[in-house]
């Protein structure tokens, strides 16, 4: 289906590197999340397991595997088969039809649903592949954990509007919930920090839209920054990396988020932020992660224009080390196989150190 | 302005719904008519939200507060502007195209529009084109107001317009747009008559172009 040759062996070193703020031997490439279908365009075959799944890490160009654990998105649980906890079962089961959360799914909106809430236990948030792949695992890849959510986990047991109509009407309950999600997020990151396999964190939680934050940063300085700082600096001690994820705007967020020691920001969606300026006012703190644009080129571009923006942003980016090029989002499935092609080949042919483009 | 909407328009912008019912009653008991405590009180209190809004003062949970607050002082002033027969805003059909889910967005932009005193039809998320055609032949709405989250589902955008431009529809309406990835360029690019980024602009927006609807010949409201 393509021609797609990575030019190196994985490395994980050469991301760490580049997380780090450093020039490895090329610029990395990072992604979130790729839609299965997509991996199994790149691959030649279907996404039918683990070892599968690594295989596509491996020949797309990466130097880790992403998989998912902790818990992700309460509100698109609510089936038998798709309950609360990590998903562990996308390769079989992975739904195909879009699903997201509902102002009026919230499945807690008193005390006596948050104490019936069939919570998971924290080996429910360690799922069996972050241990399984260990075996599929090539030399030089390590493991990146998708890492569960805090923020959006919280407003996802309540439905939207509940939880900011809940922040004035029920803050007790608001609280509890962040305190139990919390409390579970963080036994998980103990168990997963403990694992070889793993070589970091990344933590995605989206507080923000395009234009700003999406609830008064006050809320997020009592229940969220304090439990990130806890978790990356769990990280760091186990020797791991940490990367924080949010979607839209970040400037009222900045110095909080570089405070909790984040090695990394991703994905800096252009539409938001400007990566440039962000670079300026993050310089030497975080690592920077993303900016290739899901809209356009991405999904509306040609690979000539993706490529074009790639060349750009290695141009801007690069030379100074710490940056990492990947999509403003995520690979879903309507992005065409040949751009994500073309922004992947096009990190092969121009991100090589040092780097020579203007 | 009395002292009774000033404190209306203070006790909306702080969320309270309570208060604002009740005085939404005082203002009427003391002989203000539908159309001042309406105008003077709850939409100005609603406007002062979307200014903070934009400007980073208030966030979502604020604007929600807001909104069930201007709710409670329709509820009583309901009524009462029916029976005078006060002209709203103008009415608007506002719904997220087919295969997008996603709706707190529209929800929000459906709220500052009843804050500026808009009546909302919500068509609510997955809405084929045909369904807002449907909607505008019923409703004859002097706005149409669609939004897309996804990079995927914007085509649905251009594909109602399509199918309101096929009905006959496109003149009898005008067209506002938005959702995370719409843009100007892509609004003008597809014919939108207008493009919000957040959903206080699409109160102004919306505003704007009633307003322009207004002094369009050919185009009544």
């Amino acid at each position: 289906m393509n021609m797609l040759q990575r030019p190196d062996k994985p490395d994980f070193q050469r991301f760490l590197t580049a997380i780090r703020g450093g020039c490895p031997d090329r610029v990395p490439v990072a992604e979130a999340a790729v839609h299965n279908a997509t991996k199994a365009a790149i691959l030649g075959r279907p996404i039918r397991s683990l070892a599968d799944d690594v295989a596509f890490w491996e020949k797309a160009g990466y130097d880790f595997v992403c998989l998912f654990s902790g818990i992700l998105d309460p509100a698109l649980s609510l089936s038998a088969e798709r309950r609360l906890g990590a998903r562990d079962d996308r390769y079989d089961k992975a739904p195909t039809e879009r699903e997201w959360s509902h102002k009026e799914t919230g499945q807690i909106a008193s005390m006596t649903d948050f104490q019936a809430y069939p919570w998971p236990s924290v080996d429910d948030l360690v799922p069996a592949h972050l241990t399984d792949v260990a075996q599929y695992l090539p030399g030089g890849m390590k493991v990146i954990a998708m890492t569960g959510k805090i923020f959006t986990a919280t407003w996802q047991l309540m439905g939207f509007e509940s939880f900011g109509l809940a922040i004035y009407d029920s803050p007790e309950l608001v609280e509890a919930i962040f305190d139990r999600v919390t409390r579970l997020q963080v036994a998980g990151y103990e168990r997963i920090c403990d694992l070889e396999t793993i070589g970091g964190l990344w933590f995605s939680d989206d507080v923000a839209h395009s234009d700003g934050p999406l609830v008064s940063p006050k809320i997020l300085r009592k229940y969220l920054f304090p439990a990130y700082t806890r978790m990356v600096n769990m990280a760091h001690e186990a020797g791991k990396i940490a990367i924080y994820h949010s979607d839209g705007r970040l400037w009222r967020f900045l110095d909080d988020i570089m405070a909790c020691g984040f090695d990394a920001l991703h994905p800096i969606e252009p539409k938001a932020m400007d990566i440039v300026e962000t670079r300026q006012r993050t310089q030497g703190k975080l690592s920077l992660i993303g900016n290739i644009d899901l809209d356009f080129p991405l999904t509306r571009g040609s690979p000539e224009d993706v490529r074009t923006q790639v060349r750009e942003r290695i141009a801007a980016l690069a030379p100074a080390g710490g940056y990492l090029v990947g999509s403003s989002n995520s690979i879903p499935d309507w992005v065409p196989v040949q751009n994500y092609v073309a922004m992947l080949q096009a990190v092969f042919d121009l991100g090589r150190y040092p780097i020579a483009l203007s | 302005m009395t002292d009774t909407l000033t404190q209306l328009a203070h006790r909306l912008y702080d969320g309270d719904a309570q208060a604002v019912a009740q005085l939404t009653h005082a203002a009427l008991s003391e002989g203000l008519t539908p159309e001042d405590v309406l105008n003077r009180g709850l939409v100005l209190g609603m406007q002062r939200v979307g200014v903070d809004f934009r400007a980073g003062e208030l966030f979502i949970p604020e604007v929600l507060i807001a909104a069930r607050a201007m709710h409670a002082g329709m509820a009583v002033l309901r009524p009462q502007l029916a029976s005078s027969g006060v002209p709203l805003a103008g009415k608007v059909v506002l719904g997220t195209v087919k295969d997008d889910l996603h709706d707190i967005g529209k929800n929000l932009v459906g709220m500052m529009l009843e804050g500026a005193g808009f009546e909302v039809i919500d068509l609510g998320i997955d809405t084929p084109p045909q369904r807002f055609v449907e909607a505008v032949r019923r409703e004859r709405p002097a706005l149409v107001a669609i939004s897309a989250l996804l990079t995927t589902t914007m085509q649905g955008i251009v594909d109602t317009i399509e199918a309101l431009t096929q009905a006959g529809m496109r003149d009898k309406v005008q067209i506002m747009v938005g959702g995370a990835p719409v843009t100007q360029a892509f609004a003008s690019q597809i014919g939108a008559d207008g493009y919000a980024s957040d959903a206080a602009s699409a109160a102004d927006l919306a505003r704007s172009l009633i307003e322009s609807r207004r002094v369009m010949p050919g185009r009544a409201v």
